[in-house]
């Protein structure tokens, strides 16, 4: 069945995504989105990994969901309206590389300016805003050299190197200085290794466990704690179909027992978390809360200052035993675990939905008549 | 008919760099030359480069050395003379820039084949409006010099070969060569927005041992070695036939 035999014109949004993660996605195409009442536009989503595209003749195999079978076919659809991202690419990846420059030069919007940050760049990027300054840990960039690492422990009694790149808390190298002189480093890397070294040496073991990443080093945040299990916050911030900021949710994620991070944790509503289980007065806990919305604001402005706009966001803060917030890192395609786990499925609906209405919301118009005349005539075939 | 910018300090550019968070990374530090930095810059890298600050062709290039004595080893054109102090080494520093000024860079202990040092030139040119990387040619060190430029003797080695030579990997040489791309097209973005009639730029990059790249600097009227590549031969001739007036921005 023909995909574009829709009522009205058809804006079609492309979500890239990645070979192996397509059933993370399926549910997308479910999603009731609406495009305005008086709106003639109807949407039409298809799924595509990088392999589906045909840069030549300007169309894409993707997959579509068709409620009338009720199962998903496959279809050859013109370059999307408006492309949503939900493919870690590598900065480096070639093909990722194109397509972009191609969908730039066709002035196709992306929902999110970038998919993945680099935390130098990013730290760079939010050191220039004087409100975010303090609230960002010290970080330097890491040279290769040994007065790097000496001069930064010199200031902090414990230090943080991580990938400039890395995702997920892999990559993050701690190193401490012991009585003596000696270094204690540790890591993770499927079980928690913690072993020692000397100064000299220690410039041959991050460069043996980084390699060619680039790297930086960062001092501890000393976040709040139940008993030795850390927590910190993931705000799923997103704009919405009339492409207003809105924080859909703040869940605190409580990590497991002298884990460095607070991945795969548990999560709890940032009025619970603050009002139930730290106990604190609901002043403090609406101060706090002002505090936040206030600092993720400006974050969030400050990326798009640099990077250009985002659709959504999941910003990682840590609040530390003071109540001072800090900034940890940013994620531009958040899992969204925690917000179900802390906020349930309207929630999560609700941060599905905001994007797509906000892809709608600023993808290319087509113009009046149907498709654009430079895009390939339509046909599906089943899968 | 266009214009062509050449912009011949170093500290200038390498100012613009370093300004630009996705690229700052890339660029060894550098101060200018004064006794007081030599000295800082030495204790800390152990390694440094001195050169001038709007120099070509390799030209008065030294690299100095410290061991664990505290005795720098000082090489200079083919000559190394041994067992200097540091002061030693900064009055021959000011013999030979005699007052003009000169930078001091960390230095990076290169990727060898062979044993022999080698760097890269990464080509990166706009004949039209958009900057295209369009040769990268690795170059090894000039016989007895601590130099590898072309004009000063240093060999050219077609890249892939250099990286086979080196030892790295098939996978790695590929992901090496799409990070010198991006830091080519970076380089003549952020360099562009400071001094926007560049056309032609030759960025001279080092890997390290760990076959990081390392920007030791960019040069905005690279030296033109014909038959690279095809494609740099033809936007070179456009680029040449293009321009009508050559100035100079310091």
């Amino acid at each position: 069945m023909p995909v574009a035999k829709t009522a009205g014109r058809p804006v079609y949004l492309g979500v890239l995504i990645s070979q192996n993660n397509l059933n993370r996605f399926t549910h997308l195409a479910k999603i009731p989105i609406s495009v305005g009442e008086s709106s003639d536009t109807k949407p039409v989503l298809y799924l595509f990994t990088l392999k589906d595209i045909d840069s030549e003749k300007l169309r894409i195999r993707g997959l579509f969901y068709d409620p009338s079978q009720n199962r998903w076919n496959s279809g050859i659809f013109p370059f999307p309206h408006v492309i949503y991202m939900r493919k870690i690419p590598d900065h480096l990846d070639k093909k990722a590389e194109d397509f972009l420059k191609l969908a730039e030069k066709m002035h196709i919007p992306l929902v999110n300016a970038r998919s993945t940050f680099d935390k130098w760049e990013l730290y760079r990027v939010l050191c220039t805003s004087p409100q975010i300054k303090p609230h960002l840990p010290d970080t330097r960039l890491y040279r290769g050299q040994e007065s790097d690492i000496s001069s930064m422990l010199n200031r902090y009694e414990k230090i943080y190197l991580k990938a400039c790149r890395g995702s997920r808390g892999r990559e993050v190298m701690k190193v401490s200085r012991l009585p003596g002189g000696l270094l204690e480093y540790s890591y993770y890397d499927g079980r928690l290794f913690i072993q020692r070294a000397n100064n000299k040496c220690l410039p041959r073991i991050v460069a043996n466990f980084f390699g060619q990443e680039e790297v930086i080093i960062q001092q501890p945040i000393d976040l709040i704690s139940i008993g030795d299990r850390k927590a910190d916050l993931r705000a799923e911030m997103q704009r919405n179909g009339e492409g207003l900021l809105e924080i859909v949710g703040m869940p605190v994620r409580v990590g497991h027992a002298r884990s460095p991070i607070t991945t795969h944790a548990a999560c709890y509503r940032f009025e619970d978390f603050f009002g139930h289980v730290l106990k604190l007065d609901q002043a403090t806990v609406s101060t706090l809360e002002d505090k936040l919305r206030r600092l993720l604001g400006q974050i969030y402005l400050m990326l798009e200052q640099h990077y250009g706009p985002f659709g959504e966001l999941g910003i990682d803060i840590g609040v530390d035993r003071n109540f001072h917030p800090w900034f940890i890192e940013c994620n531009a395609q958040s899992a969204k675990v925690s917000l179900m786990n802390a906020y349930g499925g309207a929630a999560l609906l609700r941060a599905y939905i905001n994007p797509l209405e906000y892809a709608l919301k600023i993808a290319a118009p087509p113009p009046p008549g149907g498709q654009r005349s430079r895009l390939a005539p339509i046909r599906s075939t089943s899968s | 008919m266009r214009t062509y910018q050449v912009v011949r300090s170093k500290t200038a550019k390498t100012g613009v760099l370093l300004k630009d968070p996705g690229l700052d990374r890339y660029i060894p530090e550098t101060e200018l030359y004064s006794r007081e930095n030599l000295a800082r810059m030495l204790n800390k890298y152990k390694y440094v480069y001195v050169k001038p600050d709007c120099g070509r062709g390799g030209n008065k290039v030294i690299s100095i050395n410290l061991d664990d004595g505290g005795s720098c080893s000082i090489h200079y054109d083919t000559r190394i003379l041994k067992g200097k102090t540091v002061a030693e080494a900064a009055a021959l520093v000011e013999r030979i820039s005699a007052g003009a000024p000169f930078i001091i860079q960390q230095g990076i202990k290169l990727l060898t084949i062979n044993n022999v040092p080698f760097d890269l030139r990464v080509n990166v040119q706009k004949p039209f409006n958009r900057w295209e990387v369009t040769a990268m040619i690795a170059r090894l060190r000039a016989p007895g010099k601590a130099v590898t430029n072309f004009c000063q003797g240093g060999r050219l080695v077609e890249l892939k070969q250099a990286f086979t030579l080196a030892g790295l990997k098939p996978q790695a040489c590929d992901r090496l060569k799409a990070l010198l791309t991006f830091i080519g097209e970076k380089t003549a973005a952020a360099l562009c927005r400071k001094y926007p009639h560049l056309r032609e730029l030759g960025l001279d990059i080092g890997l390290d041992r760990q076959a990081r790249p390392w920007i030791f600097e960019v040069n905005t009227r690279p030296q033109y070695v014909r038959g690279l590549d095809e494609k740099f031969d033809r936007y070179h001739r456009l680029i040449e036939q293009s321009t009508v007036k050559k100035y100079q921005t310091k």
